[in-house]
């Protein structure tokens, strides 16, 4: 069997079609890497390490970025594209076609000829497109005949593009804080990687040098912007990149998006009783109103210590704007309550037993970077379906085929879809024709 | 700002009295077989419309931004974009007008519901702006519009079937033409909103970097989607029409309210404070 049409029987493309779904399934119902920001699931962390180097190899905690998954699209692929090509070649030889001369039975008779025929089905939107021993074709809509081959061709991009997408993923999302070099690592990242090697390095490091949260009225995020600068390799020079929320921009081959999570970190030295210190760093996300604090909470690395902290946007609760406001702390123990005090930047005091200092606070937010290719190509695929499917369904070609005979002609009209629908338009042309003849008379 | 939202109410409720006129006079000249007092009817509408359009128009100036957010603008801006893509639709379609006698009664009714939800001025997250968003809510409307029409069809055909509906049967097509015609505009509505989930995804991509993220109000469109789907393709390749094809069409439509104005209220999600 010859490989184009093994690819586009039947069976290949159902058998493809259930292997890709059942994939897909799959995918949506086991935790993937994808949806963890590229960390391993803990399903995969469980399993016996030869079972996890199996699963791994396999792709199984990350289907759609396995080798297989991209086997399975691309043979899919290629039997589309394949079909898309013959789809071309139907339609070419449908839309050029020439009507046999002999007169079919559900004809209808008009005593006129074709100068007087013809302009009349033009002023209905009929264009003559072939003729031949006396037999003329119009045809109103020829876009129409097209619409299937646009959405075959606008399937082919967009799985020809899904394919790029899967195997050029790479998304990497990270937290920067105010005013702090993060150097861009495995460590230091979330990442996501697809299935091509050869992918883009990450830049060397990057500065939230600034983050401006602005407001309604009524408290809501109006805008959140942040100036970036990137470090591109080692030594390099920093490049400043602005964005804000739905104002991604550009550094390198990525695309740079500023996440809606935002607040205030806040830098903790603490000094336990028998004079061991640690620093903690806390992340609380900023207030949803002037007049209701942030809380969080994070465990301590000593002794099973939770710690609860909140804080409002303005000391006075006036305003969303950041105005001097101190963080009050909670220390547990369990359901014990320990202590509680409330620092201001650099301030000490004792909560419980630990001697605690806020060293600084700054702002911090996640940034989100994107190189993956494909994404355009996908949504013009779509766009390409859309149109064939908008041809196919609005613009249906209708067909009015005149033969010329005994002084006269043979009308019948032919429309793929919905002839019901169009008859009373060709009923309207005939009287058209009709009427001109009584008016000549 | 009081008496701006006066006047937004006002004009508002000045419309949906044009519209109740214009309702009556409609369902009264199609029951009746007075083809003239249909066209006036129509003709009436028209007034109602642009008041209707003046209103939103100035709400959008008040609150800065387009109908998407608070329940009575979206009410609104449906009821509006409802009733001008039927108007526009009657050109071509003549036998079309039959549907006023639902197209006009859900206008009214949708806006007058907005009303009573208390129109509140709702400020945009920043992730609402985008040209994406709008051609998002802009193809939605649209197919809410073919698919309330398509669901008139739907109706009809039911009640056609058992007889019911005589006094219409002038300006209505035969049985297979409403049939059809619930078949076109549900197609329409199917197409409309699949260019309004893909706007819709190009927007999320430019927002958040993703273009899909299964949130309880897009998992629901997608879910409508498919059914319309699958009633399109049942009609095609299985052949499916008249009655249980307009069953199916009555789920379908039932799907529409669901996924357009229950799920934002189930859960939070990325639409964020639409319709709350």
């Amino acid at each position: 069997m010859k490989p184009s049409i093994f690819l586009t029987a039947r069976s290949t493309v159902i058998a493809l079609f259930i292997a890709i779904s059942t994939a897909l399934l799959v995918a949506s119902s086991i935790p993937q890497r994808s949806t963890l920001g590229g960390k391993t699931p803990a399903w995969v962390e469980k399993l016996p390490p030869s079972l996890q180097h199996g699963t791994e190899l396999l792709g199984l905690d990350y289907i759609v970025g396995s080798s297989w998954f991209a086997i399975l699209i691309t043979l899919f692929w290629i039997s589309l594209l394949i079909s898309t090509v013959s789809q071309y070649l139907a339609i070419k030889a449908l839309a050029s076609r020439i009507p046999p001369a002999a007169i079919p039975q559900e004809s209808t008779r008009v005593d006129c000829t074709l100068s007087v025929f013809a302009p009349i089905v033009g002023a209905a939107g009929y264009r003559e497109v072939r003729n031949s021993n006396n037999v003329h074709r119009f045809v109103k809509n020829r876009i129409g005949f097209w619409g299937n081959f646009l959405l075959h061709i606008g399937l082919v991009v967009v799985v020809f593009f899904s394919l790029v997408y899967v195997l050029t993923q790479h998304r990497v999302l990270f937290r920067l804080t105010g005013q702090e070099i993060t150097r861009l690592s495995k460590d230091s990242v979330q990442e996501l990687r697809g299935i091509l090697p050869q992918q883009k390095g990450l830049p060397y490091c990057v500065v939230l040098k600034n983050l401006e949260p602005r407001f309604w009225k009524n408290d809501k995020l109006a805008e959140l912007s942040s100036e970036l600068y990137f470090t591109d390799k080692a030594g390099g020079d920093p490049q400043r990149v602005d964005i804000a929320v739905s104002d991604k921009s550009h550094f390198g081959p990525y695309i740079v998006y500023q996440a809606n999570t935002y607040g205030r970190v806040f830098d903790l030295e603490f000094v336990s009783a028998q004079g061991e210190s640690h620093r903690e760093r806390f992340y609380l996300p900023y207030p949803p109103s002037r007049d209701k604090a942030a809380y969080g909470e994070m465990p301590l690395a000593v002794n099973g210590l939770l710690l609860k902290g909140k804080f409002f946007a303005d000391k006075d609760r006036l305003s969303m704007k950041l105005n001097d406001s101190p963080l009050t702390l909670r220390l547990f123990q369990g359901k014990d309550f320990l202590g509680e005090i409330t620092l201001t930047s650099g301030s000490t005091g004792q909560l419980g037993s630990l001697s605690v200092r806020l060293a600084q606070t700054e702002w911090w937010t996640d940034i989100l970077l994107d190189g993956t290719r494909g994404t355009s190509g996908i949504f013009a695929g779509f766009a390409l379906i859309l149109t064939g499917v908008l041809s196919t369904y609005c613009l249906i070609p209708r067909e009015i085929i005149a033969r010329e005979s005994d002084g006269g002609m043979y009308v019948q009209h032919v429309a793929r879809r919905f002839a019901q629908f169009y008859r009373e338009e060709f009923d309207d042309i005939v009287r058209k024709v009709n009427d001109t003849k009584r008016d000549e008379r | 700002m009081k008496s701006s939202f006066a006047l937004v109410t006002g004009i508002h409720w000045g419309a949906v009295v044009v519209y109740v006129i214009a309702t009556i006079m409609v369902v009264v000249g199609q029951f009746f077989d007075k083809p003239q007092m249909v066209r006036r009817g129509y003709t009436v509408s028209i007034p109602g419309l642009i008041l209707h359009g003046a209103g939103l128009a100035i709400w959008w100036r008040m609150v800065g931004h387009g109908p998407y957010i608070d329940r009575f603008e979206v009410l609104s801006s449906n009821a509006w974009i409802l009733l001008l893509a039927f108007l526009l639709f009657t050109i071509p379609f003549p036998r079309l007008k039959a549907v006023g006698i639902v197209v006009l009664p859900a206008t009214f009714i949708l806006v007058a519901l907005g009303l009573f939800f208390s129109p509140e001025m709702k400020t945009l997250p920043p992730t609402f702006r985008s040209v994406w968003l709008v051609l998002h809510i802009i193809f939605y409307k649209i197919a809410f519009s073919a698919i309330i029409i398509a669901f008139a069809f739907s109706i009809f055909y039911l009640l056609v079937r058992r007889d019911r509906l005589k006094k219409l049967a002038n300006v209505l097509p035969d049985l297979s033409g409403i049939d059809m015609y619930a078949y076109r505009f549900a197609g329409l509505g199917f197409t409309f909103w699949a260019i309004g989930m893909l706007a819709g995804s190009i927007w999320a991509y430019q927002s958040w970097g993703t273009f899909w993220n299964w949130d309880p109000v897009q998992t629901w469109s997608l879910v409508t989607w498919a059914v319309f789907g699958i009633y399109l393709h049942l009609r095609r390749f299985f052949f499916w029409q008249g009655e249980r094809a307009s069953w199916l069409f009555v789920v379908c439509f039932i799907l529409t309210i669901v996924s357009l104005f229950l799920t934002p209220l189930f859960e939070t999600s990325i639409h964020a404070e639409y319709f709350k």
